[in-house]
């Protein structure tokens, strides 16, 4: 590989300064080269030999655009899944937001889903999801509700993932990874229809009564519907109880200050 | 007050039987109360300072569960003595509910409120104890539905929607909220603050309390132990 000789930190030809390829040996396809493994891809395979663009340029291998089709040549399958998707969607109709390969895995720095510095790792995939759909300003765009991140971080599977479960559900667990479609498409693993099977997955004999109700759910909001009211129900009970018992407490001190002064 | 004796006259009010399982009861709550409260308030540093504590999220649900068998077990036992051994079925008669309990509790508030001159007279457990008694015992029964659904998640959902059991969750950690606030004012209030026990009323550990106290707080208990000859 020769295009270290130039684009490295430091280098007096003049050539873009890049510490990329430093992470690149790190990534599970450097590391498969380095292993020997004369499949998995050099710079040129990605960035192309005699047509390096830059990424920005939506005509280069790698753009936004095209890296998908890039990637694809060796992970034909995935690419497949993946083109029909509401992502592989978007991007072909040419949706800046939405993302391609690399806007969940990263670029040099890809490594394998099992391996804890992956940002596609279990217990990161949340937060990574989250950078575009908790953000109201990429969302709002697309009419997507942003409260599903924080409502998923509420719920049971949420609250053991972030103190580290790797076994519980996180979003690609329901949603799918490359293949994830929106719930109304009969063919998405959200989709009412389909949802005893998705469950299925971790709770054996799953049936369509997982799919009654709401899944992200606040309760702490209005949206969540009855769930909402008797959660507001229980907070007024609780201050209630509190306060009568508060109330009983004085009245009751002050019944026995009363009966210690007569002397009784 | 009565002066001091050095030796006061005392008698058993909590026989080793039940101080065993008032202990146990105390110890298991607690247990629940912690790593149940740990997952409820997941997202404030004492939560998550807890769920750390009790060795993650995983281990925090298997510790609650084991508590949560043992105080089945504790239940089904005290429902058996209660029933069927000679002091239980005693104790049962005493602690049982009647119409005098609620007509005690509106006397207590109107002598406390200045409107009637004398404070009612309690037997061996007035409604102060009842209350306790019952409302542990029924909201402990009410979690322990509760709890069994959210365990059993899946076999639950055989038969139920997803809906009843996100409002299950919510019913359970306010239920345990719930108890935990009777628990700080009520039990608090009655066994340690009370002028006529603070700091503690010690029969939990001793068995005993002292006889001049009965008098003066449980009086139609004394008058029946004159009358049974034991004082």
């Amino acid at each position: 590989m020769t295009c270290t000789h130039c684009h490295y930190k430091g280098n007096a030809e003049g050539a873009p300064q890049s510490d990329s390829y430093l992470a690149y040996f790190d990534s599970v396809h450097g590391k498969a080269i380095a292993q020997g493994n004369v499949k998995a891809p050099l710079c040129q395979d990605c960035h192309g030999s005699h047509s390096i663009l830059k990424a920005k340029n939506e005509r280069a291998a790698v753009s936004q655009h095209n890296v998908a089709e890039t990637c694809g040549r060796c992970h034909i399958q995935i690419y497949a899944q993946y083109k029909t998707s509401i992502h592989g969607v978007a991007v072909a109709k040419g949706i800046k937001e939405a993302p391609s390969c690399t806007g969940c895995h990263g670029e040099h720095t890809i490594y394998g889903p099992k391996d804890p510095k992956s940002t596609v790792y279990a217990t990161h995939v949340a937060d990574q999801c989250s950078k575009c759909h908790g953000s109201i300003s990429i969302m709002s765009k697309f009419g997507i509700e942003t409260e599903q991140v924080a409502t998923y971080k509420e719920s049971f599977h949420g609250v053991a993932n972030q103190f580290g479960s790797r076994t519980v559900a996180n979003c690609s667990s329901c949603h799918g990874t490359h293949e994830i479609r929106p719930p109304q498409d009969p063919l998405s693993s959200v989709n009412p229809k389909n949802v005893p099977k998705t469950c299925g997955k971790c709770h054996p004999g799953a049936n369509p009564n997982f799919a009654v109700g709401k899944m992200h759910i606040d309760a702490k909001k209005k949206e969540a519907g009855i769930v909402y009211y008797v959660a507001s129900f229980f907070k007024y009970l609780t201050i209630g109880t509190m306060l009568a018992l508060i109330a009983h407490i004085f009245l009751d001190m002050y019944g026995r200050s009363k009966r210690l002064r007569a002397g009784k | 007050m009565s002066a001091k004796s050095p030796d006061p006259v005392c008698i058993v009010r909590m026989s080793l039987m039940f101080r065993i399982q008032h202990i146990l009861l105390m110890v298991t709550l607690l247990v629940l109360a912690v790593t149940g409260f740990a997952l409820m308030y997941h997202e404030n540093w004492l939560g998550r300072t807890l769920i750390q504590l009790e060795g993650g999220v995983l281990f925090r649900g298997f510790v609650h569960r084991a508590a949560a068998i043992f105080l089945l077990a504790q239940m089904v036992f005290h429902a058996y003595y209660m029933l069927f051994s000679g002091e239980g079925k005693r104790e049962l008669r005493e602690v049982m509910l009647r119409r005098q309990d609620f007509d005690d509790f509106l006397q207590a508030i109107r002598y406390n409120l200045g409107t009637v001159t004398d404070y009612p007279r309690f037997g061996k457990y007035g409604y102060k104890e009842k209350f306790q008694y019952w409302g542990a015992t029924g909201g402990i029964f009410l979690i322990s539905i509760s709890g069994v659904f959210l365990w059993a998640e899946t076999f639950s959902m055989r038969f139920l929607p997803k809906l009843f059991l996100d409002l299950t969750l919510i019913v359970h950690g306010y239920q345990g909220l719930l108890a935990f606030v009777i628990l700080l004012f009520w039990h608090m209030y009655n066994e340690h603050l009370h002028p006529s026990v603070f700091p503690m009323n010690k029969s939990w550990l001793t068995g005993k309390v002292e006889a001049e106290w009965i008098r003066q707080e449980h009086p139609l208990e004394y008058e029946k132990l004159k009358q049974e000859g034991v004082l």
